[in-house]
């Protein structure tokens, strides 16, 4: 299915696992000195991602579905760099931006303007790139009145404008961005998909994760399947959406799926 | 290393919104602002007066004791007060380690820039107190600036450090006050290094800020050089503590998001 355009990998994941400790941590000299002594392990371990392995292409929407704890935020906080596999590689090309979390790097007592520069700085960009994008910031998030005012006084909702408005211009080559449109009202959840849109139409590479469903639909060029950390599923947006919610069929159609797959590979 | 370097150099934007958030938020809410910067050491330096001046009487070597005291409260301040905010650095911003991707030693390097604007504002009064005992300074204050250097990343070294152990071990948080107190009595802030016996000095001068708070009042108060020797072995501990403890963290800095 070669169009003529050149095809440019943005993400390559291989083989990737990720591995957590549960339980209680020893988080002070005595615990890790009794747990060291008694040669008990301290805590056990969780794989919260087993053997992943995924490429995205420059221009692709990708939108990742699975039920809570199925991996799909660790995954987001792998590709973002937040945090370090702890089997296999993650390469990403370009510049990056992340929006795991709404409001993250933002400090109650400075004010929207600040932390605009904050966040912004946070995301990567100088401040001149920022001021010259402030104005667009702004207005995309609605906040005019109170861009001189400490985020402590903000409602829930114009902190998540802010947070998505800076994300939405920071002008990356790759967009993470995890659960976000399925918070705040109806009208601000489409405008933030415009405008996502039109990044993508941009050629800005994407990937979100939504509980969503009909916005991974409407939105992304391919969707994957997440179950206790692994991948089960690659494909075309209803196709996963559909296998995702259809709960009768569900392992029939991964079965057909994962057979798919390794029909493909070999 | 030079990856790491290329990283941090990328990221100073974000070092620089980052102190003055730090800045303003550390201030925020306080009503006497900034010049808490200047109320805070003058405090300490009245407290000690009272108490080494003249309870104790520590012999000055013929500078008045306020200034005396002072010259060594300056630099110890910087130091101290940085190591116990930097501490925290992380520990006190994890949510947002956990969130997004930078460099993690722009936390505990904001924390060393905040040091140095305190320390800036502090040697102001300083200055003051020199001129108002009119006391003659001279090219010896040309060392000054190496002095601070070598503090700096002697300080930086081991805010690092502790700003990653806090992390993973909660002690640290008790230790540091802890360690910091015994380092105060180990180093001749409230008195003159000549006070130390002479068969003891070589022990005493392993410690690295013995021998910078000698230096800084030395080429401050008194206009001779610092003995050559201990400066240069201070300057050598702070380096190589630098490299160490610089690699210490970035080896561990991938662990922090997951260590909450």
């Amino acid at each position: 299915m070669l169009t003529g355009s050149k095809i440019v990998p943005m993400i390559r994941v291989r083989g990737v696992s990720k591995r957590y400790r549960v339980g209680k941590l020893a988080t002070t000299l005595k615990e890790s000195l009794v747990g060291w002594l008694s040669g008990t392990p301290s805590a056990d371990w969780l794989w919260a991602l087993r053997d992943v392995s995924l490429s995205v292409n420059a221009g692709e929407a990708v939108g990742i579905v699975g039920h809570n704890g199925a991996g799909k935020s660790t995954f987001l906080r792998l590709l973002a760099r937040v945090s370090k596999p702890t089997v296999g590689t993650i390469e990403t090309k370009g510049r990056m931006a992340a929006l795991l979390e709404l409001g993250a790097g933002f400090h109650p007592d400075l004010t929207g303007r600040e932390n605009i520069f904050l966040n912004g700085t946070l995301l990567g960009l100088t401040r001149k790139e920022i001021s010259k994008r402030f104005d667009e910031i702004v207005a995309f998030s609605e906040v005019e009145r109170f861009i001189d005012t400490p985020v402590k006084h903000f409602s829930r909702g114009m902190t998540l404008r802010l947070s998505f408005a800076i994300a939405a211009y920071v002008n990356c080559d790759l967009l993470l961005v995890d659960e976000v449109l399925s918070v705040g009202d109806a009208r601000f959840a489409e405008k933030c998909l415009i405008r996502m849109q039109r990044l993508r139409d941009q050629g800005m590479t994407i990937v979100l994760t939504s509980h969503n469903l009909q916005t991974v639909v409407d939105f992304c060029s391919r969707a994957v399947l997440f179950r206790g950390g692994s991948l089960i599923a690659d494909g075309q947006p209803e196709e996963i959406v559909n296998l995702y919610s259809n709960k009768s069929s569900h392992s029939e159609a991964i079965d057909r799926q994962q057979a798919l797959r390794r029909g493909a590979w070999v | 290393m030079i990856e790491h370097w290329r990283r941090l150099v990328d990221a100073r934007d974000l070092l620089y919104t980052w102190t003055i958030r730090e800045l303003k938020v550390r201030y925020a809410g306080s009503l006497l602002g900034l010049a808490w910067a200047l109320l805070y050491p003058l405090a300490l330096l009245l407290v000690s007066m009272v108490m080494f001046a003249w309870f104790l009487r520590v012999p000055t070597a013929g500078v008045p004791a306020a200034l005396f005291l002072y010259c060594g409260l300056v630099p110890w301040l910087f130091s101290s007060g940085t190591i116990q905010n930097s501490a925290f650095a992380l520990f006190a911003n994890l949510q947002l380690v956990k969130n997004a991707s930078f460099p993690r030693e722009v936390l505990p390097l904001g924390t060393v820039l905040v040091g140095v604007v305190d320390l800036t504002v502090s040697a102001v009064l300083l200055a003051a107190l020199v001129a108002y005992y009119r006391r003659p300074v001279g090219s010896t204050l040309l060392l000054v600036p190496v002095l601070l250097i070598i503090q700096s990343m002697l300080t930086l070294a081991i805010c690092l450090f502790v700003s990653a152990s806090l992390v993973f071990y909660r002690d640290v948080r008790f230790l540091v006050p802890i360690g910091m107190q015994l380092w105060l009595y180990l180093s001749p802030v409230f008195y003159p290094i000549d006070l130390v016996p002479q068969r003891d000095r070589f022990w005493y001068l392993l410690n690295p800020f013995a021998e910078l708070i000698d230096a800084y009042r030395r080429v401050i108060l008194f206009r001779t050089w610092p003995e050559w020797e201990p400066l240069a072995w201070t300057a050598v501990v702070s380096v190589v503590a630098l490299v160490a403890s610089y690699m210490h963290f970035k080896r561990v800095e991938w662990e922090f998001a997951d260590r909450i």
